[in-house]
């Protein structure tokens, strides 16, 4: 038992006197002028947050735990500086959650680890983590005893998503794998209150941390934890204009428009949040990339789906694409890219009536939900092939009028089928576009 | 290594960033996850690999751990020559 414990803790505690030469302990330097600087902008966007009540009082609850955490994580020494983030975000779960929930919490995440460091084949392990949450979703259904209700979306949010790329990436890696690098991985304080979490990659977490000096990528935190709050609140103004209007309201192309428009904007709340996460997380030095890439001046459908929620597009690629991609190559290039892309939407539909299953608790299917997807495949492998045929000449540059129309023409194509995706049915959606009848 | 820095440096400059400063493409300038390299562009990026220093890539290989600096590829390259990948 003793053993046991200490070999628990020796996961948790400063790594040995070898990692002090670690070139990432440089890049966490403490300097009091460059700490008092970014003190100060946390205060305000905190005082901003508590003023315009952005969001919950969970939220503002959130801000507090992270920004004075920071405040403490960074003066620690750098081998305590991650072990104090993980046990943050663990102490953390008790805080938003019922304790049995916490424990449950816990407790399955720990046994997955267990599952996932055993010695058995990999497809013995992954099986056994899959079986286990098949087992949860047709258990969930019924409300067993034992497991309070909050315990269902907050276990699909840790694992529904990150379980596959950790599974995946942990095939191939040599040794066994790491309980801290797990646990920072899957136990993430933000991701207590925000159920729809940005779809960290396992290798991209890991190579993050302290990659710049922290003032650097705290500050970039601080800006984009800001354009997230900015975001939050247009997001309101915007909800409050979109829930003002009735559809049967919409008598003239302009009314039209204006609804296209709003359905599409109320997306700043992901924008928003996903923004407001990854930069909270830059400030314990995880200098991750950003989410999202300006999407609103896409210039093509392509460029579209690179610049919107980009966590999801790597995801996609390392699990879909470049399997697919890399096993159909030498059937030919063009062949290999289409279907590629094309099982990448399919994916991308089944996995999002996944999420919402464990998110909401109910099965998804829609006929504008199907539409959707297949439409926005359809057309972005008609780009990918006329790109692939059309390449651009190095060097070419296009007439500055002729990027702004693509930019107008993109975002119009894309609130349209956007308004489809939100519509109940397809035919309230045709209804809206013919507004004139 | 620092010759197959220097190809890839070049490579991906003539390719993908046509007009840049060498000086601007570091050894650890994030290439993926800055949105330098699409996925489209990794794809291309791997064949010249391939053709340039017949070595073969899997799909598992093609992760930001091997992929989003041209210290990084070359790293990668260089083990894949040797064998050791």
């Amino acid at each position: 038992m003793a053993t046991a414990i200490t070999r628990l803790i020796s996961y948790a505690l400063p790594e040995s006197a070898a990692a002090a030469s670690d070139p990432r302990e440089k890049r966490a330097t403490a300097n009091l002028v460059q700490f008092a600087r970014l003190l100060v902008q946390l205060g305000l966007l905190f005082a901003v947050i508590r003023v315009f009540r952005v969001e919950t009082r969970s939220f503002h609850l959130l801000a507090a735990l992270a920004f004075s955490g920071f405040a403490v994580h960074y003066w620690l020494p750098f081998r305590w500086k991650e072990p104090f983030w993980i046990l943050l975000s663990l102490a953390s779960a008790f805080v938003f959650f019922y304790t049995e929930t916490a424990i449950l919490l816990i407790g399955v995440g720990i046994l997955f680890f267990g599952i996932a460091r055993s010695g058995l084949p990999f497809r013995v392990r992954a099986g056994l983590i899959a079986l286990g949450g098949a087992a949860a979703a047709f258990v969930s259904r019924s409300g067993p005893p034992g497991f309070p209700a909050e315990f269902w979306p907050m276990f699909g949010s840790l694992f529904m998503f990150r379980m596959i790329v950790y599974l995946y990436d942990i095939r191939h890696e040599r040794g066994k794998p790491s309980l801290r690098e797990y646990l920072r991985y899957f136990f993430v304080l933000p991701n207590y209150y925000f159920l729809l979490f940005p779809l960290i990659d396992y290798q991209t977490m890991r190579r993050s941390f302290y990659q710049r000096d922290i003032h650097d990528s705290a500050q970039q935190g601080i800006t984009w934890m800001t354009r997230g709050v900015i975001q939050l609140l247009l997001y309101r103004v915007i909800e409050h204009w979109n829930n003002s209007r009735a559809p049967e309201n919409t008598t003239s192309f302009a009314a039209l428009a204006t609804c296209l428009l709003l359905a599409y904007l109320l997306y700043l709340r992901v924008s928003g949040t996903f923004h407001f996460i990854i930069g909270l997380l830059h400030l314990f030095g995880y200098d991750l990339p950003e989410t999202h890439r300006r999407y609103l001046l896409a210039s093509s459908l392509t460029d579209f789906w690179r610049r919107i929620n980009v966590y999801w597009k790597d995801f996609m690629v390392k699990i879909v694409y470049f399997p697919i991609y890399f096993r159909l190559r030498k059937r030919g290039d063009l062949q290999a890219q289409v279907v590629a892309t094309a099982s990448v939407f399919l994916a991308t539909w089944a996995l999002h009536s996944y999420q919402f299953f464990w998110l909401r608790g109910e099965v998804l299917f829609t006929w504008p939900d199907v539409l959707f997807w297949g439409i926005l495949g359809a057309l972005v492998i008609v780009n990918l092939i006329w790109e692939i045929k059309h390449p651009r000449r190095k060097g070419e540059h296009q007439p500055r009028w002729l990027g702004y129309a693509q930019v107008a023409g993109t975002f119009s194509l894309i609130t349209v089928l956007w308004s489809l995706w939100q519509a109940p049915t397809v035919e309230y959606w045709m209804d809206l576009l013919t507004w004139w009848k | 290594m620092n010759e197959v820095k220097e190809d890839i440096r070049s490579y991906v400059l003539q390719e993908f960033l046509p007009g840049e400063s060498p000086s601007n493409l570091q050894d650890d300038t994030p290439l993926r996850t800055s949105g330098i390299l699409s996925s489209v562009a990794t794809l291309q990026l791997i064949t010249f690999l391939e053709e340039h220093y017949k070595i073969e890539v899997e799909a598992h290989e093609t992760g930001v751990e091997n992929f989003d600096s041209v210290a990084d590829i070359a790293a990668f390259v260089v083990r894949k020559k040797e064998g050791r990948s």
